[in-house]
């Protein structure tokens, strides 16, 4: 198809025939007055000359006229070329059908590569926002307990550790009593030892006694054989309590080695005792930190959780402007072919008012209806409020 | 068991957008482009709870779907929440005519959707 069209004819542009017989006409006129001038009297250089000016006008004048109608012929021939399918259509209908059939391919290209690309980014999307939870980050209550089952947790291990520190305060306190116990004992046994030693310091005693008592007796002569008998056993007593208090002696040494001993090993193994306390005390107290430390961040960890949902929200509902272009885009793309097919059927063509009717009554949103609205009317109808969102039957 | 949940739209990012929202709260998502795959679906699925339709679609429209739905003997009986971008009343109405339980106006705010989805859906 020709890039550029010949202009238009003006209404009344004559057709080639009939300019043609004006032309000759108008030809023979100013030759036959050229030929008529020199029939006149005066001869003159004008005379001569005039019927050669006029001729040449004339010639000018056809073929101006000619040019003319050479456009026209042109244009003719431009109306009959086009084959079956262009016969009797203008350069106007020829355009528009050419041109709709892009555009409505643009218009599609364009919706599909919105869809596609919206389409994958909410795909993607979903997965990002599937891993947040995965992490951790699940908000409140409605959509998983994982942050309030983490801090229940946390707070029976805080109990448990506590029960745990309690209980060996308990035993130190206990080892602490023991010890006093074998303090006790040991101060008791010490007792025993000195009651034992003067145990022995009697039986000393006595067996002097008892020495002094047969030599007295010897002094009594027979008289003194009784007491001297007497004074014989108390020495054997004597002797024999003496014996005893020495054993015991001894037992009560050896008791006090045996008990000073076990008080050392008691006392070293309180004494490492308390410090192992002290040192788990310090690691529970640790650990109750870090605990104490877990649960702020579940906390926080849920706090955030929130924010993000309250996002991931607001993020739906924004993407979705892309399915109210896309309904924009459709109505457009369905007028085109309408527009289209108009051309096409050379119909005359409905007014313009029943044309955008027609359109309106495809739109299927408000700001579609109050974006074509013009008037008091349809302003009004603009202000009004939007339906409700959410209708229960 | 999570329940299943029939999303049909011809816009495939929305019904992203829809499915993505249900599964969050732990339902089970299929989807159609329309209200002829949108049967098909119905048909193919063991049970589905509810159904979230579109209005305006090509091939079959959202109202005419619910018509059919209401016809067939197994499905007649799931509940239908129309989401769409449309305000009119009159289309509002025919929906309901047609047996639609609720009318939900684009774009949609996830905690409406889930809360009329949680109120009909069948156990």
């Amino acid at each position: 198809m020709s890039s550029s069209f010949p202009a238009v004819p003006p209404a009344g542009a004559m057709s080639a025939p009939s300019t043609g017989r004006i032309a000759s006409v108008l030809l023979a006129l100013l030759a036959c007055a050229a030929a008529a001038l020199p029939l006149l009297d005066r001869v003159t250089i004008y005379t001569v000359a005039s019927p050669l000016v006029v001729v040449v006008l004339a010639a000018l004048a056809v073929w101006q006229l000619n040019r003319v109608a050479g456009v026209g012929t042109s244009e003719q021939a431009d109306l009959s070329v086009g084959g079956e399918a262009g016969a009797g259509l203008t350069p106007l209908t020829r355009l528009l059908l050419s041109v709709l059939p892009v555009w409505r391919q643009h218009v599609v290209s364009a919706k599909t590569q919105i869809d596609d690309a919206v389409t994958e980014l909410v795909v993607n999307f979903a997965s990002i926002t599937d891993e947040f939870e995965a992490a951790g980050f699940k908000g409140a209550a409605g959509e998983g307990n994982q942050a309030d089952d983490t801090a229940t947790v946390l707070t029976l291990c805080e109990q448990d550790l506590r029960q745990v520190i309690a209980c060996m305060n308990d035993i130190t306190h206990s080892k602490g009593e023991m010890t006093a116990s074998m303090h006790e004992l040991a101060r008791a046994t010490a007792e025993l030892q000195s009651m034992a030693q003067g145990v022995a310091q009697i039986a000393a005693q006595t067996n002097l006694l008892a020495i002094n008592a047969a030599i007295e007796a010897a002094h009594a002569g027979d008289t003194g054989r009784g007491f001297a008998v007497i004074a014989k056993e108390i020495r054997m007593l004597s002797q024999s309590s003496a014996e005893t208090a020495s054993q015991i002696t001894d037992r009560i040494a050896r008791v006090t080695e045996i008990m000073s001993g076990t008080s050392d090993a008691a006392a070293k193994a309180a004494s490492e005792e308390e410090a192992a306390i002290v040192r788990s005390s310090s690691v529970v107290t640790d650990v109750l930190s870090h605990m104490h430390g877990l649960s702020t961040d579940a906390q926080t960890m849920r706090e955030r959780g929130n924010v993000l949902r309250n996002n991931i929200e607001r993020l739906i509902v924004g993407l979705q402007f892309h399915d109210r272009v896309s309904q924009v885009i459709g109505v457009v793309d369905g007028d085109i072919t309408r527009l289209r097919d108009q051309v096409e059927s050379e119909d005359p063509p409905p007014p313009a008012e029943q044309w955008l009717a027609d359109l309106q009554s495809r739109y299927t949103m408000r700001e579609q209806r109050h974006g074509a609205a013009t008037g008091a009317a349809n302003k009004a109808s603009a202000a009004a409020p939007a339906a409700k969102k959410v209708v229960f039957f | 068991m999570a329940k299943t949940v029939l999303v049909v739209d011809d816009s495939s990012s929305l019904r992203a957008l829809v499915k993505m929202a249900l599964t969050r709260a732990g339902y089970t998502v299929i989807e159609g482009a329309d209200g002829k795959e949108g049967l098909k679906q119905l048909d193919a699925a063991p049970k589905v709870h509810l159904i979230v339709s579109d209005v305006n679609m090509p091939n079959m429209d959202g109202i005419t779907f619910v018509k059919q739905i209401k016809q067939h003997p197994k499905h007649k009986f799931i509940p239908v929440i129309m989401l769409t971008t449309e305000d009119e009343e009159a289309k509002m109405q025919q929906a309901k005519a047609a047996g639609a339980r609720a009318w939900l106006i684009k774009p949609f705010n996830p905690p409406e959707l889930l809360d009329a989805v949680s109120r009909l859906a069948t156990a």
